[in-house]
């Protein structure tokens, strides 16, 4: 799947990840696909807690040891 | 206090100073008298910063401060502070300290998100850490070489305000438990200044929205009482303006209650203002037709209806409070806000009785003068020809062979020519611009003479009653008489069998203020003529006086029109009230005269001739001529005749003088006629008698004969008497 947009978070803590990525999506029209990739711990809980209350779909999401890659749809 | 006790507390000052020192680094020695040291340094902090941060108000700096506190309480690389918005569903990082803090500050995000979000959605502290003290799953372990997070709540009075949270340890490494027990103190320390701040900072925006809103209600008001003003200013003009109209105004509700009404409608009504205002429309304002004193629809109501404007019907009465009547007209127009609803009705009303009867006397003069014009033209000559017949007949009867027969037939003829004088007489009164020959005169002879006359032989008796000391009138005696006679007639006329007519006489002074329909101010002497007689139905009272109105099959319906006639000319006016079966009043108002009644003692009684008279007698109409002479000859006189002024120049030429009288013709068609040849023969003798003479008794020539030249005025046809009584006062 293509991203219009992709952002890495790697090494940021919370609520960093989060920052950067409410600000990309702002930047982004709706129906875009933004690929986030970030390290963590808490990342991929906050990643979709964000989609989930901002009503962005959840496309994927997979990890690579700590690194997680979310893509959705802005 | 002296110096030595100073001394003293600075040395034992100094003493306990040192002993601290000692104490400390003793302490410091062992690791529990380190921890010990160091708790009570960060205590020390505490309590420090606690006062810093409470003692300020200001919101934003309180936030900056905590945040730096903070971070340095716990160590921390970062500190952030994100406080719960308004809405309660998101947060917003307020405030933050360490590097980066830039792209984190006013960042907001939903409650929930993030670990501040989990935070603020329990309540709980939070510590990211080797003390395990929260994870959400086996992933989100912390692990050595993460960076560490410590959050704890901001807890207001009633529920969660924010967080303080650090990330990060300076230096790597964990924030430990201990960590989180001072942020925990500190939290709660600042969270009641942050409150406070907040509400101060609320208030202070309410106090000031407060300041603003209470200017703005000054201003309000401000505005309002100008507007008032203006309103109050407004109402009194239009108040003024309405008490200045000259008309009636008033204005209703639309439920037809009386929200105004101004002075001429007050005096109209007869209702004050106060007592009308929220009455009912109708009750002040009461109408009714003139003619069948029905009351009338409701302009008010109309307008209602059909929000129109409309105008009274004609014949309109008002009736006021104290019953009095008055014709109005008026209009009535509705009253609309500026959406064009209506909100009430206006009515405009006058009084038009004043207008009324001004009017119908107009048409009534109208009327009396074309008539007038019509019957001059045939009066004229059948007078000239009643005049040879009257002067026939009276010669006739001076012949004393005549037999007691033939005398009576005489006389009836006579008679019956005089009813035909006086009919043409009373044409010859509406004929053109007539004045009447006025002498000052007291009237009660004249009143008495002709209503006696008229009554002689009926069965109705007339009593009078008249004041003492009478003003003097000045009158034509005639014409006065004629109108007697004509009233007293027709009153003898509507009894039926026998019947009482009053005649009563009196002074009459009129001022303006008078307010009953009636001449104007000035000195009158009142005359009225009333009788118990069947009356007059008030649907024909307006017409009595119109001319050839009748209700008499021989009544020729020219009475009461040359009553009128004469009355006016006169300068009086004439009113008849009725009731009928009761009777009916006339009366007449005559100006009284400033002149005393020369002329009236002045009368010469009439008697016989003294002496010859030498007369000269000028007429185109040579049968007029030769009855004149005639009768002139039977009473003794020697009579010279002309037929022009030209020709009785002549002849008054020739005669050398001996000329006594002469009796002119006052217009001669085609020729001269005695207005202009009057002035030939007073050149020729200025102490010459000339008499003029016309069957137009109203000319003004006859009426000032004297400024004419004129030593008197006949009128034609001539009597007897009227020659003697002339001959009498010339000739002495
Ligand atoms: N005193 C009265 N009582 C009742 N009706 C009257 C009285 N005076 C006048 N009238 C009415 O007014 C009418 C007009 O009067 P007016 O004198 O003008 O004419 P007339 O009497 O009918 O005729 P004329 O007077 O010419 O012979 C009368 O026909 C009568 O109906
Ligand atoms: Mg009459």
């Amino acid at each position: 799947m293509n991203a219009d947009k992709a952002i890495d978070v790697t090494g940021k803590v919370c609520p960093l990840p989060l920052i950067t990525m409410a600000k990309e999506v702002r930047t982004m029209q709706k129906g875009q696909v933004l690929c986030i990739v970030g390290d963590d711990p808490i990342f991929e809980e906050s990643v979709i807690d964000f989609c989930r209350e901002g009503a962005h779909e959840l496309l994927e999401a997979h990890r690579e040891g700590k690194r997680v890659t979310i893509l959705f749809q802005v | 206090m002296n110096l030595n006790n100073l001394a003293m507390i600075e040395e034992q000052n100094l003493r306990l100073r040192e002993e601290n020192e000692l104490l400390r680094r003793a302490l410091s020695e062992t690791d529990c008298g380190y921890r010990l040291i160091q708790q009570r340094d960060e205590f020390a902090k505490l309590i420090d910063f606690g006062k810093t941060i409470v003692a300020e108000l200001n919101i934003n700096k309180i936030f900056a401060l905590v945040a730096e506190k903070a971070r340095e309480l716990i160590s921390a690389e970062l500190l952030i502070i994100p406080i719960i918005d308004a809405n309660r569903e998101t947060y917003t990082y307020l405030a933050a300290a360490g590097p980066g803090s830039a792209d984190i500050l006013n960042a907001t995000l939903k409650i929930g998100v993030g670990m501040c979000g989990w935070v603020l959605q329990n309540e709980r502290p939070l510590l990211f850490g080797e003390s395990d003290e929260w994870w959400m799953d086996e992933k989100t372990r912390w692990e050595k070489g993460q960076q560490s997070a410590l959050l704890v709540p901001l807890m207001g009075k009633k529920q969660i305000i924010g967080g303080l949270s650090g990330i990060g340890k300076v230096g790597g490494g964990s924030f430990s438990v201990h960590d989180l027990d001072v942020l925990t103190l500190f939290a709660n320390q600042v969270s009641a200044a942050i409150e406070n701040a907040r509400l101060f900072q609320e208030g202070e925006l309410k106090s000031n929205a407060l300041t603003i809103s209470n200017q703005r209600l000054q201003e309000e008001i401000q505005e309002r009482l100008q507007a008032e003003a203006a309103l109050a200013a407004e109402r009194e003009r239009l108040a003024v303006t309405l008490r200045s109209i000259g008309d009636g105004v008033i204005a209703t509700d639309t439920e037809k209650k009386i929200v105004a009404l101004n002075k001429i409608a007050e005096e109209l009504t007869g209702w004050s203002l106060h007592e009308a205002l929220g009455r009912p429309f109708e009750e002040v304002f009461q109408i009714i037709n003139e003619q069948t004193r029905q009351s009338r629809e409701h302009p008010v109501d109309k307008v209602l209806t059909s929000g129109q404007i409309i105008g009274l019907a004609n014949h309109t009465i008002l009736v006021a409070k104290d019953g009095t009547e008055r014709s109005i007209a008026d209009s009535a127009a509705p009253i609309r806000d500026e959406k064009s609803r209506i909100i009430g009705v206006v009515l405009v009303f006058r009084d038009v009785t004043e207008r009324n009867r001004i009017e119908k006397e107009l048409h009534k003069v109208q009327k009396l003068e074309s008539v007038g014009l019509l019957a001059g033209g045939i009066a004229h000559d059948f007078n000239n020809i009643l005049a040879a017949i009257l002067g026939n007949l009276s010669l006739s009867l001076l012949d004393k062979g005549l037999s007691g027969r033939t005398r009576d037939f005489l006389r009836e003829a006579e008679k019956a020519s005089w009813r035909a004088r006086d009919l043409t007489q009373q044409l010859l009164t509406f004929s053109k611009g007539g004045a009447p020959i006025k002498e000052v005169s007291s009237l009660d002879e004249v009143i008495k003479d002709s209503a006696n006359f008229v009554l002689s032989g009926k069965q109705v008796t007339c009593q009078f009653s008249f004041s003492d000391d009478l003003w003097l009138v000045e009158i034509d005696k005639g014409q006065i008489s004629q109108v007697i006679q004509n009233i007293v007639l027709n009153a003898s006329q509507a009894i039926v069998g026998s019947g009482i007519i009053s005649i009563a006489c009196c002074n009459a002074e009129l001022r303006e203020e008078s307010k009953f329909i009636g001449p104007r101010e000035g000195k009158y002497v009142k005359i009225s003529i009333r009788d118990n007689g069947s009356g007059i139905p008030a649907s024909v009272v307006d017409k009595i006086f119109d001319p050839y109105f009748s209700t008499r099959k021989e009544g020729s319906g020219l009475g009461l029109a040359i009553t009128h006639a004469i009355i006016a000319k006169h300068g009086g006016q004439i009113y008849v009230t009725s009731e009928l079966g009761v009777g009916t009043t006339f009366t007449i108002y005559l100006p009284a005269s400033s002149k005393s009644e020369t002329s009236a003692q002045e009368q010469v009684a009439l008697s016989p001739v003294q002496r010859k008279t030498n007369i000269l007698i000028m007429d185109d109409d040579e049968m007029l001529r030769d009855v004149a002479k005639a009768m002139l000859t039977s009473l003794g006189h020697e009579v010279m005749l002309a037929a022009d002024g030209n020709e009785a120049i002549e002849v008054y030429k020739k005669s050398g003088n001996t000329i006594d009288l002469i009796i002119m013709d006052l217009t001669i068609p085609g020729g001269m006629g005695g207005k202009d040849a009057v002035g030939e023969i007073l050149k020729l003798n200025p102490a010459a008698k000339v008499v003029v003479s016309s069957g137009y008794s109203n000319d003004p020539i006859m009426a000032r004969f004297g400024e004419y030249g004129f030593c008197a005025a006949l009128v034609k046809p001539y009597q007897l008497s009227d020659f003697t009584k002339v001959i009498n006062q010339l000739i002495q």
